[in-house]
């Protein structure tokens, strides 16, 4: 398993080349150049935007360009935003702890509610709570996220004013950024980054243990009269997260990247807001960031759930 | 720890005078006003649709919203685009004996500046910062955007800490337009700073000399000023301090508005202007720009060039509907690229090529467009057929558009659109790669236009060159008498109108929507912002 683990990291390398170099091409063929929309400004010279170009290294040939930055992350160096020019690095430090925060909990939210969500839909097939929860996941996987999200905030900020519209903490309070404050702008915006994943994570365990229950080892199960209880806990459950549990490892990197529109309605300072904002404006380096970091979470998603697949299905080896 | 418990004190009373406020007006177009004794204190919450990218005034790519409240210039323009002294104890003028006008035709001109001003570490602010500032901005290595105008002086004489002798190589009307009024940076910290660097100490941690002090800026999120308790102005400032956040969803901002978690924001789009006209304890405000929205000709393309088109497409272009039915009659029609804030505008100037659809026809006729068998104008091979374009996203642009397209169909000129992302679109602009492009001007108080409409203007992209009106630009802007001025203003004018190279629609507004109980706002028409005045501002108890 180790020589596995091991083999598979090693091969993650060359993929994250390739994957830099394609992510470099196509942010090049972005039409436009990220400074010329300074030309606007009638007290930019074109000479003084040339020279930004020309410390930016932009008027360099593309490959050089990249190869420089290749070299320079190699270093430890991202780069520097054109817009800010801040480090990327300190840019992406300070974007990855709020979403950690909102992917995280939106993440345990989604599999706390699904899962058992998707379970009692298959037990009560056909049954009015089968129904009620087919049809409301049908609604959250349909409706878009900033009505959603507009929605919740007219409703429990505006109205019954329960909750934070907006942002992550509490501006000049004493409390500021303290475990609750942050918790309480956190409720909203979680809720409607996970809406979807419960949706379509409940969908995909009911239809799993629905076939499960079909199978020859569970009428074995109850046949030998073993309690209802201990048929579905013990084997029907199992069985039926297998295939569940890489879907939801696969969907990490997709709920990671997803929040863009979620944290731009609740203005949550992570990194899906940056993201859109550094796409409006061209800036190369802060994207590349963002986005290198996008493929190592699908990388290593990937190997997690190969990983957990062999621990859960005894019978995968890999060598 | 305590200051933080009195800021939380300073929110309760705020959030407890915005509940009981809530029967303040809501009478749109009105301008609040200070009326009886400023309060004390207080924090305001001021939402931003956008975060900064660095705390100097000259660097920044964006507006100087939050560096307006700390620093601080020589000049100010005020409300109606007119220079007041703020560091300095008066404006130059050549009557006063500030501007000396030489006669191999350079000036000089004098500052004297206020005694006592310190910047915010306790250190006096002296002739030697604008000297310094200036050198600053001269330093080719520092890639600032806004280094306007510091080519034009050649020397500055410090004869004493508070007289400050700038020597120009030329005569300009417009010397305040960007150095020194913009801002003065302290030497005592900037120098030998490498000002490329967003993480120089005085980036880090600017020092001004303004109403409120720098205090935290929590990327992403806001940033926090606080009240300077120094501030060397007669008026001292009244709010405990003012949280920029940063909050680029228009919807969220509204519901913020609504549930009370703001105070001020402003840019709200026109288009909008029903669901925030009537948040209760609020007001709404409309300040009027000096900016202008424009149609603009590629006057290179095969038709464009031919000035009937050009006139004939104004004929159809229907200000008043754009502006009424469009924005919520919240801008105004306009016909001029010299708006109505501007002392030099022509009062009551209608282009002779306003809405007009028979005329338009009539005219396109006249020139020899005849419609061909698909409904489109024709002339010697050339068929009035372009692209428009706009940025994808903005809302107003895109409204415009579609009336355009719509309106010069019924002429038989086919337009399609071809947006693009603001960059792209910008980038297009300046290869001179587009036809018909809509978009928005905004610029420092000052008659010039020679950098948008002359043929030496870096910004004439669509490459209108009529000898007749760079000759009379050349001339507003070395014209130092303001009277004579304005008479160059209305001769261009007469020129821009019948060259047309844009349609002006509409002079642009800024909507603001602020809590009802906030007083003593002064909102401002040029790029120096509302926020450049702010020791006047106060909650009314």
């Amino acid at each position: 398993m180790l020589k596995y683990i091991i083999k598979r990291i090693l091969q993650a390398i060359p993929m994250l080349i390739a994957v830099s170099i394609i992510i470099y091409a196509l942010l090049q063929f972005m039409p436009g150049d990220p400074l010329d929309m300074y030309l606007e400004n009638p007290n930019a010279s074109p000479e003084v935007i040339e020279k930004m170009k020309e410390s930016y290294g932009l008027n360099d040939p593309i490959p050089v360009q990249y190869l420089n930055w290749a070299k320079n992350l190699l270093k430890g160096d991202w780069g520097r935003s054109y817009n800010s020019r801040r480090p990327v690095l300190d840019l992406l430090a300070e974007r990855i702890g709020p979403t950690l925060q909102l992917t995280v909990t939106a993440f345990i939210l989604s599999v706390v509610v699904a899962i058992p969500l998707g379970i009692f839909g298959a037990i009560k097939k056909g049954k009015p709570f089968d129904y009620v929860t087919t049809t409301l996941t049908f609604l959250g996987i349909s409706m878009p996220v900033f009505w959603f999200g507009l929605m919740l905030q007219l409703i429990f900020s505006v109205h019954l004013g329960w909750l934070p519209t907006a942002g992550r903490v509490t501006v000049g309070a004493a409390y500021s950024g303290s475990f609750l404050d942050v918790a309480r702008h956190l409720v909203l915006p979680a809720i409607v980054l996970s809406l979807i994943y419960i949706a379509g994570w409940s969908r995909y365990a009911r239809s799993n243990f629905l076939e499960v229950m079909n199978q020859d080892y569970i009428r074995t199960a109850r046949a030998k009269g073993l309690k209802e209880g201990s048929v579905l806990g013990k084997h029907a459950f199992r069985n039926a997260l297998i295939s569940l549990i890489t879907v939801i490892t696969l969907d990490i990197p997709v709920l990671f990247s997803g929040a863009v529109v979620t944290e731009a309605v609740f203005s949550w300072p992570g990194m899906g807001s940056f993201m859109k904002d550094a796409l409006d404006k061209q800036d190369y380096p802060v994207l590349m960031g963002i986005l290198m970091i996008n493929a190592l979470l699908v990388i290593l998603s990937n190997l997690l759930a190969d990983i957990l697949y062999a621990v859960f299905d005894p019978r995968i080896k890999y060598d | 720890m305590k200051k933080k418990i009195a800021l939380l004190l300073a929110a309760v009373m705020v959030m407890a005078l915005a509940l009981s406020a809530c029967t303040g007006s809501k009478e749109p177009n009105e301008t609040p006003s200070a009326s009886g004794t400023p309060s004390e204190g207080g924090v305001a919450v001021v939402a931003l649709g956008y975060e900064p990218d660095i705390m100097n005034t000259y660097s920044t790519h964006l507006m100087g919203d939050v560096q307006a409240t700390m620093m601080e210039g020589l000049l100010r323009p005020d409300e109606n685009m007119e220079y007041q002294p703020w560091l300095a104890t008066e404006v130059p003028t050549v009557e006063n004996g500030g501007i000396v006008l030489n006669d191999d035709g350079t000036m000089d001109i004098t500052y004297h500046l206020h005694e006592g001003v310190l910047w915010h570490d306790g250190e006096p602010f002296t002739s030697e910062d604008v000297k310094f500032t200036w050198e600053a901005l001269c330093d080719p290595d520092w890639d600032a955007e806004s280094k306007g105008d510091a080519a034009d002086i050649d020397s500055i004489d410090c004869p004493d800490d508070l007289t400050v002798v700038c020597h120009y190589n030329k005569q300009t009307p417009d010397f305040a337009q960007t150095i020194f009024t913009f801002g003065i940076m302290p030497k005592h910290i900037c120098e030998g700073l490498d000002m490329n660097d967003p993480n120089n100490a005085y980036h880090l941690n600017p020092v001004g000399t303004g109403a409120f002090k720098f205090k935290e800026w929590k990327h992403g999120e806001y940033i926090e000023l606080v009240k300077n308790e120094n501030y060397w102005g007669e008026e001292k400032p009244h709010l405990d301090g003012i949280v920029f956040r940063f909050i680029t969803d228009e919807n969220t901002r509204i519901a913020q508005l609504k549930s009370g978690d703001i105070d001020f924001t402003c840019n709200l789009s026109f288009q909008n202007y029903e669901e925030y006209a009537n948040i209760e304890g609020t007001t709404v405000a409309v300040q009027p720009l000096n900016s202008w929205g424009y149609i603009d000709f590629n006057t290179t393309r095969p038709g464009l060039d031919d000035v009937n088109v050009r006139h004939a497409i104004s004929c159809a272009i229907d200000r008043d509907a754009i502006v009424d039915q469009l924005f919520n009659g919240l801008p105004t029609a306009w016909y001029q690229p010299w708006m109505a804030s501007d002392p030099h505008h022509v009062d009551g100037f209608v282009s002779a090529y306003s809405y007009d659809m028979e005329k338009a026809a009539q005219i396109l006729d006249d020139a020899g467009w005849v419609l061909n068998a698909d409904g489109v104008r024709e002339k010697d091979g050339v068929k009035l057929e372009y692209e428009i374009s706009c940025k994808a996203g903005g809302a107003g642009d895109e409204a415009i558009e579609l009336v355009a397209v719509d309106s010069l169909g019924k002429l038989g000129i086919k337009l399609t659109v071809n947006n693009a992302a603001a960059s792209t679109f910008t980038a297009n602009m300046y290869a001179g790669e587009y036809d018909l492009a809509i978009g928005r001007y905004i610029t420092a108080p000052g008659a010039s236009r020679t950098v948008m409409y002359a043929s030496d203007g870096l910004l004439n992209r669509g490459k209108w060159y009529n000898d007749e009106f760079d000759a009379l630009s050349h001339k507003i802007d070395v014209e130092m008498n303001d009277e004579a001025r304005k008479e160059l203003v209305e001769q261009a004018l007469a020129i821009f109108d019948e060259g047309m190279p844009q349609v002006i629609t509409y002079n642009n507004a800024d909507v603001i929507v602020m809590k009802s109980n906030l007083k003593g706002v002064n909102l401002n028409p040029t790029n120096m912002t509302h926020f450049m005045n702010p020791q006047t501002w106060y909650f009314e108890q």
